[in-house]
């Protein structure tokens, strides 16, 4: 049984639907890419997993609970595409917050604020507020917060929008290095050359509908790149 | 207390105290108490050993206290506005609910944090007003009348704050604003012309306007009751209504209605 079951989930605004009869069953360990062009639907589908959202129909269930239910929100990282934070915390601060509002406390959470921001390479950053940081340094501190909290799932929005060449390359070391632990990780992303170096399955989102769900390995063996396929879809779809 | 709420509410705490009107309202009731003080010295030193002043000594600290409690009032109302709403303009509202709480946990531990930092800053102002009058009237004019009061406009605060944060859901702040003010007065005059009235005399001189204020007498939890309460143990005077009725009206309509909000929020999209 996979780590997040989606079940024929439909969700509409007005008369306009945003995503019909979609169903996907991601297994635990793997990275899952949930790629689309903009307005396909995949931001909502994130919020439909998180409980932001009530879907028309469907049920989606995390880690066998359903996601109305607040425990299938343990043990799950969450970072939006443009992360943000109060500005008067400072790194170590809001790393700490986040471990607290996941029942982290005491040695254990400072161990693992500590961590986090070493992986990340941002251990000087601890005691600056977020209100002196650069965009990329405060999407730093959205990323480790990922590593804060006995997480087995991590979803994250958009992961290397905002990040320099160096942050793309340490993000997709630290997803690697979440995978050979077991963690499952959804990625919403457009940036397919990305994609197809770090995912096991993707699926392809367009105009609400789902075109495609399958392994990576087995798209390499028919077309030439995730981007080529990516692109016959989305064009098939539209004639 | 679940380390989760006590994470959220020290995080409302830390939110809210950097707010411009606490620290322009802070600013502003130090300055006029201590400028209250002064001039009430300077009057009652003009004046010399008048044996009336230590009797108005408790007056003057309940009409200074009222005041407060009207300033305490808009803070609370504002308060509650500007406690999830800035969750949503700074774009974190989603990182607060992809946590393992529920939306009522949320709300809640939010709404108690806005409320203990309106309390903090109320005690502070009665405190400080007590002080300065004792001083100035050379005796202690701070009654166990006025700090039930204090207590009973505490849990008004509390519900306005909580009418507020509902309100702020669905509107933008001036419009919640507004909201809450409206929906205040209105329950507070179909409080005053209501609780006091025997039942025999409500459809006499029936009108549309005495219609909707009976309607909205029995269907608004009576806060007006506890802010009524307050000036009343303010003031040393009797409330002269039903109490039993007045608390059981308030109890179990409150309780509707946080359990109304509880469903409302369950079912919002974010």
């Amino acid at each position: 049984m996979g780590i997040i079951q989606i079940t024929d989930i439909s969700k509409s605004y007005g008369n306009d639907f945003s995503l019909q009869n979609i169903s996907l069953d991601i297994e635990k360990g793997k990275i899952f890419a949930l790629l689309g062009p903009n307005g396909a639907g995949k931001t909502t589908l994130v919020k439909l997993m998180l409980n932001l959202m009530h879907s028309d129909s469907g049920k989606i269930e995390i880690n066998q609970h359903n996601v109305e239910d607040k425990n299938s929100r343990m043990g799950v990282a969450f970072i939006p595409e443009k992360f943000s934070f109060f500005p008067f915390y400072t790194a170590k601060g809001a790393l700490e917050f986040f471990g607290k509002m996941k029942g982290i406390e005491g040695v254990e959470l400072d161990q693992q604020v500590s961590h986090a921001l070493g992986e990340l390479n941002i251990s000087e950053l601890a005691d600056r507020k977020i209100s002196k940081m650069s965009k990329g340094q405060v999407q730093r501190i959205g990323l480790a917060s990922i590593l804060i909290g006995n997480n087995d799932l991590i979803i994250l929005d958009e992961p290397f929008s905002g990040l320099d060449p160096i942050g793309i390359r340490d993000l997709k070391e630290i997803i690697k290095k979440l995978k050979s632990q077991g963690k499952t990780l959804f990625i919403n992303s457009h940036i397919l050359m990305e994609m197809e170096q770090l995912c096991d399955e993707i699926a392809i989102l367009n105009k609400g509908k789902l075109l495609f769900s399958g392994k990576v390995v087995d798209v390499l063996q028919t077309e030439a790149s995730l981007d080529d396929f990516f692109y016959k879809m989305i064009n098939g779809d539209r004639q | 207390m679940k380390a989760q709420y006590k994470a959220l509410i020290i995080d409302t705490i830390l939110k809210e105290v950097r707010s411009k009107t606490l620290i322009f309202v802070f600013v502003a009731t130090t300055a006029s108490i201590l400028i209250g003080h002064m001039i009430l010295s300077t009057i009652i030193n003009s004046m010399g050993g008048d044996a009336t002043i230590s009797i108005s000594g408790i007056d003057a600290l309940s009409v200074n206290f009222r005041i407060l409690n009207a300033i305490n009032f808009i803070l609370a109302a504002v308060f509650g506005i500007s406690v999830i709403k800035s969750d949503y303009e700074n774009n974190i509202i989603y990182q607060y609910l992809s946590f393992p709480i529920s939306r009522a946990e949320y709300f809640f531990t939010r709404i108690l944090g806005s409320w203990l930092l309106v309390m903090a800053y109320y005690a502070y102002s009665y405190l400080l007003s007590a002080i300065l009058f004792s001083f100035t009237f050379k005796k202690m004019v701070f009654t166990s009348g006025h700090f039930l009061s204090f207590l009973v406009l505490g849990l008004y605060l509390l519900l306005v704050i909580f009418i507020s944060v509902f309100f702020s859901l669905f509107m933008n702040k001036v419009g919640a604003l507004f909201a809450t003010f409206a929906s205040c007065i209105a329950a507070a005059a179909a409080f005053g012309t209501f609780a006091k009235t025997p039942y025999a005399e409500y459809f006499v001189n029936m009108s549309a306007f005495k219609g909707v204020g009976l309607v909205l007498y029995y269907i608004f939890p009576r806060i007006s009751f506890l802010d009524s309460s307050a000036t009343a143990l303010l003031s040393s005077t009797p409330l002269g209504m039903n109490l039993i009725e007045q608390i059981i009206h308030l109890v179990v309509l409150t309780a509707a209605y946080v359990m109304l909000a509880q469903y409302v929020i369950k079912k919002k999209d974010f």
